[in-house]
């Protein structure tokens, strides 16, 4: 049987070390580089074996920022890159649905149910991807964003008037802009000095992402159970690329793009705890909003989704319906889980 | 290999006189097409230049260029140099000490060295002259002032090193500060040395309100940069909006000395479009470059070679100060950072070294090469401006030469000389 | 040219440019004028944009929000790209003049002739990538959807930026190949001066010029030789 070999090319703007490239893109690729444990490919009377992916890793940013990896992608410099709807707001609108406050808790649930929609046949894939020449392979999500302040803690929509907050663009920014604050957005890796110079007086994050950036060191307040959002990564390949692979490898590479996904939302449901730990640990104090505030806070973000909606309406996309498949496809997937 | 090929075929492409950012993009372009073919080099082609250019720390420069024009219309810094004289008073080598504290007035409102050369040359040699300098040892003096002006703040490499290295615009042309005010130190000592063998003659003393009117000459110059500086060293700017903020005051002097007219304007803004354009077509050519140097994998393979080296990191550092001091001599300061710190820095971070007093480094090294033959820019302007022979600029720099590579040793052995300020910044 | 041995290192009469045929003449100068006109207008907007928002972040608490965006995905190509036709007809040659200047007439002539067709092609590929980029932004439908924190304004039309400059360039640079390849190198404005030695001298050039009179957008037609040939 003829083994066919293919080294594929995949960029990212995240270090090996980043869950998305330990739990994530190094799950995927170990997978790949392995021989085919099942030599499915020559039992499915294609009479073509599976061969093993090598990659050309270009981790860390070196091949571009995020918005130019989805470019390179495109224009068939490289064949997988992330591309998240955070900082592609032009091109993948709809996808940011993802980022809407107070959906999912579970980076599981959230990533199945996205991942649902991103693939042929689902709404974001039909949409945004497959007119693009782009197949996703895995997303990940990162549920529960929260407010986390230098100065002040966050109790009702109130305190948030007059504040800088960072974020990573897209649909967050509208969120914050309807809680009162303003959205700045700025790379991740500029936070921690911003927030020392008070540049900027808060971030909204997930707790997972607030220490490889070290900013426990310089945050003193955080809420807890806001869930004003979330940021959703699919890595995705090119049609182009797609398209030159044999039946057996493509199977191979869905196969470990599931596994790649379950790994890294598994990986980012264990971690979050500990990553709470230590940021109570430097001396942040939790706060979660309850009472009148609470109340306040949901007035605020209750209309955030439908707004979303009637934009991506108002400009003929499809957003009701993106919206209401979201929900659906969390709700069967959270009915799955239990 | 392929590394090597291309470097080879760029600098031929810069010895056939292709413009700068054409030479970079043309060799990039062949190391693209050898590595990945015809859709490599168009899909890098369709997205790294705009990417490159579209960065709000790099709008930095061509602000700060435009600050520099302003307050030159302003005519501001025409009376630089006979204020300094004035302000220095009776000094053995008087003159000369004047006209490198001009250089480091004209540094404080602009960043490139060459032009703060041509005017110190215009403004200062003549005077030197008259009292019996040599030719040697006015021009030396001028060319070497020149050079303040890429270390003092606003200064364009370490803008352009910073966003090179991803490091803080704003830290890293703080860290610019120390090392440039101990260079501006270095070069009046040596006009100072020179005077005492009897190359520089004392100078006249001046009267107290004298001095005082003269300094209030240089005030404009000083406020310009304290605001400038002191916005970044406050945290209350970024270095984008401190160098806004610097064409804010510098219209607002042309204000002030009525200098405002369509001609100035329009001159301002021609001088402006044509340095930074041709900054940033270096920049997004060197950003192409960098990605055909990623996609060799030359820069993990070096990292790799010199942590597999068996000798001590210092020496690591020293050779590639020597490498820099060399490259000076024959390449332009802006292509230097752009083609080698992407290669060099990792390494360099690699071993643990401080990533802005590396660049500190490259740049004082760099400028060397802006008084040495053969390619020494700034004593080509010189010389042109006051109409000397360049050997003897070049020859009148050797001992202002020495004085640089004494502060680069001096920052070399203390790298808190550079740090301070950008450790004790808000 | 920087001479190296002249005694006297001034310019020397400045060889005669060779003139370009009316017409010619005056589609470069108007690339060129529009050119730096619309650069000079990016650099001034974003000055304007700096400044309005450190006032409207430290004086109102309420920062700008689109001012990053259109700094950098409008302003600073603008400033950049729709430079390239002024840059190459007004900035001069600097590096390594030695080597060029020794060697002999006819490889001077291949070495113009390899660097002009090396400048068209570049140009012709950064305008032909940019085209691409721009067609495919247009066919998606590619804008910053309402709420975004973007400037609210088609993804192609900011791609503009790189397709329209470069290709201005490759005109320019066509229509001045006869002078670009023969054998006085005299630019098209100004034949040698510190002028043309500040523009192209790339790492150092701010505050350039300040020995010079402006460079008048309008001088040229005054100032180069008329006359065909
Ligand atoms: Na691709
Ligand atoms: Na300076």
């Amino acid at each position: 049987s003829d083994s066919h070999d293919t080294t594929l090319t995949l960029a990212d703007s995240y270090p090996p070390t980043h869950i998305f490239g330990a739990s994530g893109v190094s799950v995927f690729m170990d997978e790949l580089s392995e021989p085919d444990p099942e030599g499915a490919g020559s039992l499915d009377g294609s009479g073509e074996e599976a061969g093993t992916v090598d990659f050309d890793y270009y981790p860390a940013g070196q091949m571009g920022t995020p918005r130019d990896l989805v470019s390179l992608n495109r224009s068939g410099v490289v064949d997988i890159s992330p591309a998240s709807a955070a900082y592609l707001s032009d091109q993948l609108p709809l996808s940011s649905v993802s980022d809407l406050p107070g959906f999912v808790d579970d980076s599981c649930v959230g990533a199945d149910a996205l991942f649902d929609m991103m693939s042929p046949g689902g709404i974001l894939y039909e949409e945004e991807y497959a007119p693009r020449g782009l197949r996703p392979l895995w997303v990940s999500v990162l549920p529960s964003y929260e407010i986390l302040t230098v100065d002040r803690q966050i109790d009702r929509p109130e305190d948030l008037r007059g504040l800088n907050i960072r974020t990573s663009g897209g649909a967050l920014d509208a969120t914050l802009d309807e809680l009162g604050a303003s959205a700045v957005s700025m790379p991740a890796a500029d936070a921690y000095e911003a927030l020392s110079r008070k540049t900027v007086d808060g971030v909204a994050f997930p707790f997972i992402s607030v220490l490889p950036y070290k900013l426990q060191e310089v945050l003193r307040h955080s809420t807890t159970g806001l869930n004003i959002g979330a940021f959703a990564i699919p890595y995705v390949i090119s049609e182009d690329s797609w398209q030159e692979l044999s039946p057996a490898t493509q199977e191979r590479i869905e196969t470990a793009g599931r596994h790649a996904q379950e790994s890294l939302c598994t990986a980012v449901n264990d971690e979050t705890p500990a990553a709470i730990e230590t940021i109570e640990q430097s001396g942040v104090s939790f706060n979660s909003p309850h009472g009148r505030g609470k109340t306040r806070f949901d007035e605020k973000l209750e209309p955030v989704r439908q707004q979303w909606a009637e934009n991506m309406d108002s400009i003929g996309k499809p957003g009701t319906e993106v919206l209401q498949d979201y929900e659906d496809s969390i709700a069967r997937h959270e009915r799955a889980a239990k | 290999m392929i590394v090597i090929v291309i470097s080879a075929l760029l600098l031929a492409l810069i010895l056939i006189r292709v413009p700068i950012p054409f030479a970079i993009l043309g060799a990039a372009g062949v190391g693209l097409l050898w590595i990945g073919g015809l859709g490599n080099l168009v899909g890098i082609f369709e997205v790294i230049p705009m990417s490159a250019v579209g960065s709000n720390s790099l709008a930095a420069i061509p602000l700060f260029i435009f600050m520099a024009h302003l307050v030159l219309k302003s005519g501001v810094l025409a009376s630089l140099f006979t204020s300094a004289s004035t302000i220095i008073g009776r000094v053995r080598g008087g003159t000369g000490i004047a006209a490198v504290l001009a250089g480091a007035g004209f540094a404080a409102v602009s960043g490139s060295s060459t032009a703060a050369a041509a005017t110190l040359a215009h403004t200062s040699t003549d005077t030197m002259l008259k009292q019996g300098y040599s030719r040697r040892l006015a021009s030396g003096t001028v060319a070497s002032a020149g050079t303040l002006a890429a270390m003092i703040p606003p200064s364009i490499l370490l803008v352009f090193y910073a966003i090179t290295a991803e490091t803080s615009v704003g830290k890293t042309l703080l860290a610019g500060v120390l090392p440039g005010l101990l260079m501006g130190f270095g070069l009046a000592l040596t006009v100072w040395v020179m005077g005492l063998r009897g190359h520089a003659p004392a100078t006249e003393a001046t009267h107290w309100t004298a001095k005082l009117k003269a300094l209030s000459g240089l005030l404009p110059v000083l406020v310009l940069f304290v605001i400038v500086v002191g916005t970044v060293f406050l945290g209350i700017a970024t270095a984008t909006e401190a160098a806004a903020l610097g064409c804010l005051g510098g219209f607002l002097l042309m204000v002030w000395t009525k200098t405002v007219n369509r001609s100035n304007l329009r001159s301002a803004l021609v001088g402006t479009v044509s340095s930074s354009a041709m900054i940033l077509a270096i920049v997004f050519a060197a950003h192409v470059f960098g990605v055909f140097l990623t996609e060799t994998r030359v820069t993990p393979t070096v990292v790799d070679f010199v942590q597999g080296l068996s000798i001590a990191p210092m020496l690591v550092v020293i050779i590639f100060a020597f490498v820099y001091l060399v490259l000076g001599f024959f390449m332009d300061q802006m292509a230097i950072i752009a083609l080698t710190v992407p290669v060099t820095l990792p390494v360099i971070e690699a071993l643990g070294f401080d990533p802005i007093w590396f660049g500190v480094i490259v740049i004082l090294l760099a400028e060397v090469g802006l008084i040495t033959p053969p390619l020494g820019l700034n004593a080509f302007v010189v010389a042109r401006a006051a109409n000397i022979r360049v050997e003897t600029v070049f020859l009148g720099s050797v001992p202002f030469i020495i004085a640089m590579l004494i502060v680069t040793a001096l920052v070399f052995a203390f790298p808190e000389l550079a740090l301070l300020l950008t450790v004790t910044a808000n | 040219m920087i001479p190296l041995n002249d005694d006297v290192p001034t310019e020397g009469p400045a060889p005669r440019p060779r003139a370009h045929r009316r017409p010619v003449r005056t589609s470069i100068t108007a690339i060129k004028n529009a050119s730096v006109v619309l650069a000079a207008i990016a650099i001034v907007a974003m000055a304007l944009i700096m400044l309005a928002e450190s006032i409207m972040r430290y004086a109102f608490s309420a920062p700008l929000g689109w001012n990053v965006s259109a700094v950098e995905r409008i302003l600073m190509p603008m400033s950049v790209f729709l430079a390239l036709p002024w840059l190459y007809v007004t900035a001069g040659h600097v590096s390594a003049e030695i080597i060029y200047d020794r060697l002999p007439a006819r490889w001077r002539m291949t070495a113009r002739v390899v660097g002009h067709i090396l400048l068209l092609v570049i140009a012709a590929a950064l305008a032909y990538s940019g085209l691409v980029t721009v067609v495919d932004s247009f066919d998606l439908g590619d804008a910053p959807p309402p709420g975004s924190s973007e400037v609210p304004m088609p993804t192609w039309i900011w791609q503009l930026s790189q397709p329209v400059g470069t290709a201005a360039l490759f005109v320019v640079a066509l229509l001045d190949t006869p002078r670009a390849i023969g054998e006085d190198q005299a630019l098209v404005e100004d034949a040698d001066s510190e002028e043309s030695v500040l523009a192209a001298e790339g790492s150092d050039a701010a505050g350039s010029d300040p020995l010079h009179e402006p460079i008048t957008t309008d001088r040229d037609d005054s100032s180069r030789p008329r006359g065909d040939r």
